[in-house]
């Protein structure tokens, strides 16, 4: 709300107040000003005076030397050439520091062996007129030392304030009036209408039939009739204004309108009468599929629900939005009909919202009008009408002679009565905290706000709410409205004497923070990116739409097509950091992320089975209520990493190293060993139908306890292609795992600690030739199955080795093998029969042999 | 020992007599070439300083070859003197020999110094956590501190939880206040606009007292360089029997003491959210310039961070709480505002763009 000060003066004196005062009072009862803007032709301090004496100069018969009372101890002392300035004269004072229109800095000077302090200016120096006869006569007893434009009435200020959408009132100068008054101590003045002539034998029921069929939607209605009017422009004043409040003038009968709203945060709506079928309103409910063209020339599809005014014909406008352009005002308008109506607001607000039409009157509406005030807005138009008619608007060559309907019609089907609300004292005392609060604060603040004091026996004060606070509902908004005029900083700061009973905190929370911490200690950079994702992203990852991870939420107002799913997995978001960072020739990018998937499954969680066990249960932090609502999607704690190529760029100190799976392996089992889950991680091919995204050849699947946990392994080449991250090092390596199942498996996980061994180990090596298709995890197993075990502790593998020297179809894998005595130093002698024991059943179930 | 002045006896000369005097020259001598050799610093140098008094054909060897030529009753004493050199001689030499040893590792270890400048690869590269992350975390260390339990609640949620129970029906003009993302699949269903969600489930979960903290990520219909479709913000509860707007005012100036330090000041100022009553405005003064005014607080010395209130009775009501027997205040404000008041960072959106080398710039430990 754009609020011009020179208009607030009208309803609240402002004298003796500088701008930033009045901001300050605004923001410190939440009306906040978010800006203070100065419209004025000068700047510093240019001031109300009051010339003391006046005396000949002693060296200049034209000159004359003035002692001015700027309302400060010292008076000033002028020298001036004006014939008119004489003592007991108000005037304009530009101080030293000011400057005036032209650039005119004003400084202390000597003229003629006389100190002068100061100018008492003329209009023409004050750019106000061509007038240069003699300084400017100030009329009346203006406050001596205040700010001389407002007293002149140029310049403005206009304050940016930021109202609330719960104040309705302060869309309106007289509301926001109200308020400052009250703040402030000051009295509010109101428009009066009273010397409204109104033309006895002219009746608006004989021009307007006023309908109201549908008294849901339209709470009262009211209907003025004006003839003898004519489209002129509306004094400069009125134009001033509205400029300043960001409205565009447009002709006397609109802006009258406009005017009038801006006063009392009432939207009005005129006329052409002749265009007005039968002199029918009817307020209606659309019928499905009507149509309208509205002011702005829109053809509008409407459907039940839209409040629609109808003449006898059909619509005619959308009430409390927008009128229709059939009856809209023309040139040649001469008979009008005002009309000030209460209708709902939220009907109001969805129709606007849905048909992206918002408009002064709408915003008004869905906040609420004061449905006791509609008769007396209607008198105001029709006074601004008269007066702009009469006042020498007759210059543009008028010759209107404006008629006013002697009453109005007024429809109000239901009548509505006060809100009556009871605050307690002690209550307000309580809330605030503020014990110094009396009886007496308690009701002066509300009756100063209008509220009207009914029962003011006891402790519980009863208080009748008035219309225009429709925000006003229960007794804590009283409460709200004494602690806020009495200024928050009122308050005094205490803490709270409290019992100490901690609420239990989920343990998860803490163990993603530890995940956090345990990523970043592997190298890896946190991020933190946007939970969108797009098809392109989903089919890049060849994913369709059977699978658990295709998303199953869709945003129904994305911000770009980009953004219009919910992930299912933190994946595309990091593979699209990889390719920023690769658009920015930054390669080896390595980040994680903690973050969640969103999963809709609806009733039917068996959908996933059993590839992704688990992953429909519900999510953590829901409260039981939530966990029992059937439909609600589900929420899963997800860490995702990428290693981009190469994992080591070549430097004077190593070769450069390609990223593969093992790195991607290295660092998840870095994670599950910082929480004690590495020896319990069960490790498996993938199955590619589970995971398409992944490279079949190079991914793995982790399980703890028998569940799930996540995967890891390079980006299958067809997606890194489709992504644009295929280069000839190969694709990003990618992680993901589920925070959940990694936190029940440490919870559940039993410690204890190994003894330190205090004798030294032997150790054996061993190349073992055997078929390809036997792998590392194979030979773990021979080990573990290796039955005339002694004191064999640990087997290592060092070496991997394929190539043309070996027979076809074989490899070669060499093992260290440790032998230790928890209570003696072992021989050679104990060692050789358990290693070739271990040699030959390891042969005998690996199908191996020694090279 | 004898006069230094004394002429150097000849090698050749075969008197006997002369030999004491001839060991004490030699001794100065060679006490003259040990100073020179040590100088040097060389192994080699102390090499042959042994060799040309110990060597077979030495300066002392050939002394002891002329003691032959001494008469029965000369040897003794010249025999003695000639001793006396050779266990000087030979003593200098062995420390000699184990200074040169020290030279040589000396010389050795300073041949080919390290280009100590050379850049290197750590095993393990640098990691680091998000600002986002880092800033939750000094918060929320502060929030336990002041007996506060961390809570956490969904994000995809139902309008009751993030709209209707912290009293903001359907249509009320309040919902503009932040722009909805809603979902298809389901009516109701949306992206939370706040963790004021959290007290819904929270209250609904649990019986006062309680003191809440809930940090979270939150979604509004927004993009431009102050405003991002996701960001974070954190929200503290407190509901107990008698709590006021003055506890409010208290722990909200605690706690920003705690974070920012003991001459932070705070400033509330009236203002509206639909599930507070009497509802504020929370301002810190300006982290830049102390509160006296600059660019950043546009001059007013004060920076808008957050908002706060009393809990609404109507929120109470919604959970099932006797609004008569309970009050209590909430006060929530943005992490990333705050990180980006921390970091000096003017854009808020490079905190969600992944630079993998923006990232790196913040340590694990702040």
């Amino acid at each position: 709300m754009q609020v011009s000060l020179n208009w607030l003066n009208e309803y609240v004196d402002l004298q003796g107040l500088k701008p930033e005062d009045i901001g300050a009072a605004f923001t410190a009862i939440g009306l906040e000003v978010e800006g203070i803007d100065k419209q004025s032709a000068f700047t510093g301090d240019v001031l109300v005076g009051k010339v003391l004496t006046a005396s000949r100069h002693p060296n200049a018969d034209t000159l004359q030397l003035c002692s001015v009372d700027v309302g400060k101890e010292v008076p000033l002392n002028i020298v001036c050439g004006a014939p008119n300035a004489r003592a007991g004269l108000h005037v304009v004072v530009a101080t030293v520091g000011a400057t005036l229109p032209g650039d005119f800095k004003i400084k202390k000077s000597k003229i003629r062996g006389e100190l002068s302090e100061g100018m008492l200016c003329s209009e023409k120096e004050l750019n106000l007129s061509e007038s240069h006869d003699g300084i400017i006569e100030l009329k009346g007893e203006p406050v001596l030392g205040s700010d001389a434009a407002a007293a002149l009435g140029i310049g403005d200020t206009v304050l940016s304030l930021n109202v609330t959408p719960n104040r309705a009132d302060c869309l309106g100068m007289i509301g926001l009036a109200r308020d400052l008054a009250a703040k402030l101590k000051r009295t509010l003045k109101e428009p009066q209408t009273g010397d409204l002539r109104r033309d006895a034998k002219l009746h608006t029921e004989n021009h307007l039939k006023i309908n109201v069929s549908d008294a849901q939607g339209c709470l009262r209605f009211v209907g003025l009739y004006i003839d003898g009017v004519a489209t002129v422009p509306a004094p400069a004043w009125m134009q001033k204004r509205l400029t300043a409040a960001g409205l565009r003038p447009i002709n006397l009968l609109v802006d009258a309108t406009n005017y009038a709203m801006l006063e009392y945060s009432q939207p009005i709506h005129a006329y052409d009468a002749r265009n007005v079928g039968g002199g029918v309103l009817e307020v209606r409910d659309a019928r499905e599929g009507e149509t309208l063209v509205t002011l702005d020339g829109q053809t509008r599809l409407l459907q039940v629900g839209d409040l629609l005014i109808c003449d006898d014909k059909g619509p005619i406008g959308l009430a409390g939005i927008m009128g229709g352009a059939s009856s809209e005002i023309r040139p040649d308008t001469s008979a009008i009909l005002i009309e000030v109506a209460a209708f709902a607001g939220s009907r109001i607000r969805r129709t606007s919202k849905r048909l992206g039409l918002r408009s002064e009157a709408s915003y008004r509406f869905e906040r609420g009008v004061d449905v006791d005030n509609l008769a007396t807005v209607a008198w105001r138009v029709a006074q601004l009408i008269a007066d702009g008619l009469s006042s020498g608007s007759g210059a543009t060559g008028s010759t209107a002679s404006p008629r006013v309907a002697a009453d109005l019609v007024d429809v109000y089907p239901a009548e509505v009565s006060k809100k009556v609300i009871a605050v307690r004292v002690s209550h307000t005392k309580q809330v605030l905290g503020l014990s110094s609060l009396t009886r007496s604060d308690v009701i002066d603040a509300l009756t100063s706000l209008e509220f009207e004091l009914l029962d003011g026996t006891d402790d519980r004060l009863v208080f009748e709410v008035p219309f225009f606070r429709g925000d006003i509902e229960r007794e804590i908004d009283l409460v709200e409205e004494i602690g806020r005029l009495r200024g928050f900083d009122k308050i005094p700061y205490q803490l709270p004497v409290m019992n100490i009973k901690p609420t239990p905190e989920d343990p998860f929370i803490s163990f993603q923070e530890s995940a956090r911490t345990a990523m970043a200690a592997l190298g890896l950079r946190e991020t933190v990116s946007f939970p969108f994702v797009s098809l392109r992203d989903i089919e890049a990852l060849r994913l369709t739409p059977e699978h658990a991870y295709f998303p199953k939420l869709t945003l129904a107002n994305p911000l770009s097509d980009q953004h219009r799913h919910m992930q299912t997995s933190l994946v595309p978001g990091l593979l699209r950091a990889v390719y920023d960072n690769r658009r920015r020739s930054e390669f080896g990018t390595r980040l994680f992320e903690c973050g969640r998937g969103y999963f809709n499954f609806g009733a039917d969680k068996s959908s996933l089975e059993p590839a992704f066990k688990g992953l429909a249960r519900p999510g953590r932090h829901y409260s039981p209520r939530a966990k029992a609502e059937a439909e609600r999607p589900s929420e899963r704690q997800w860490l995702a990493a990428v290693l981009d190529q190469p994992y080591q760029e070549k430097t004077w100190q190593t070769p450069s190293v390609n990223t593969s799976f093992y790195h991607g392996k290295a660092t998840l089992l870095g994670l599950l060993r910082d929480f004690g889950l590495a020896d319990m991680a069960q490790w498996a091919v993938i199955n590619p139908e589970h995971y398409p995204f992944l490279h079949p050849g190079a991914a793995a699947s982790v399980t703890l306890n028998g569940k799930l946990a996540g995967f890891v392994g390079e980006l299958h080449p067809a997606s890194a292609a489709a992504l644009d991250l295929l280069t000839a090092e190969g694709a990003p390596v990618i992680i993901e795992v589920d925070l959940e199942i990694l936190f029940d498996a440490q919870s559940k996980a039993q410690r204890s600690a190994v003894s330190v061994k205090r004798f030294p180990a032997i150790t054996r090596d061993i190349a073992f030739l055997l078929p390809k298709h036997k792998t590392h995890a194979d030979v773990l197993a021979a080990v573990k199955g290796f039955k005339r075990k002694q004191n064999l502790t640990g087997c290592e593998l060092f070496d991997v080795y394929t190539g043309d020297k070996l027979p076809a179809g074989m490899k070669s894998m060499a093992y260290r093998f440790a032998f230790q005595s928890p209570d003696r130093t072992l021989t050679d002698q104990e060692v050789e029969p358990e290693l070739e024991a271990l040699t030959s059943s390891l042969n005998q179930s690996l199908e191996a042999s020694q090279r | 020992m004898t006069d230094s002045s004394a002429p150097e006896p000849s090698a050749k000369d075969p008197s006997a007599t002369a030999l004491p005097t001839r060991a004490s020259a030699l001794a100065v001598a060679f006490d003259k070439e040990l100073a020179v050799v040590r100088d040097s610093r060389s192994a080699a140098a102390v090499d042959e300083l042994r060799v040309g008094y110990l060597g077979r054909k030495g300066k002392v060897t050939a002394l002891l070859e002329d003691l032959r030529h001494c008469t029965k009753e000369e040897r003794p004493a010249a025999g003695r003197s000639i001793n006396e050199l050779k266990q000087h001689v030979e003593a200098a030499i062995q420390q000699l020999k184990s200074e040169a040893q020290e030279w040589e590792l000396s010389t050795r270890l300073h041949a080919e110094p390290l280009d100590i400048s050379l850049p290197v690869t750590a095993s393990v590269p640098q990691g680091s956590l998000h600002p986002v992350t880092l800033i939750r975390r000094e918060l929320l260390t502060e929030f336990r501190r002041l007996g506060f339990t961390v809570f956490d609640g969904p994000e995809v949620d139902y309008d009751f939880y993030n709209f209707s129970a912290l009293n903001m029906p359907s249509d009320h003009p309040a919902r503009d206040m932040q722009d909805t993302f809603y979902l298809r699949e389901q009516e109701n269903l949306l992206l939370r606009t706040h963790t004021s969600n959290i007290q819904i489930h929270c209250m609904l979960n649990e019986r006062p007292p309680l003191r809440i903290v809930a940090p979270g990520r939150v979604f509004r219909v927004d993009s431009d360089p102050t405003h991002t479709p996701m960001f974070h913000q954190i929200e503290a509860f407190v509901v107990d029997r008698g709590v006021t707007f003055a506890h409010m005012k208290g722990v909200i100036d605690a706690f920003m003491k705690a974070v920012f330090g003991s001459s932070m000041k705070t400033r509330l100022r009236p203002s509206f959210f639909p599930f507070v009553e009497p509802g504020a405005e929370l301002d810190l003064q300006c982290v830049q310039c102390q509160g006296k005014g600059c660019r950043l607080c546009k001059q007013t010395g004060w920076l808008e961070v957050g908002g706060c209130g009393m809990i609404h009775p109507n929120v109470f009501e919604a959970v099932d709480y006797d609004s008569e027997i309970y009050s209590g205040f909430a006060f929530g404000f943005g992490i990333d505002r705050m990180a980006m008041l921390k970091y000096k960072l003017d854009d808020l959106r490079q905190l969600f763009e992944g630079n993998h080398s923006f990232l790196g710039h913040f340590p694990l430990f702040t």
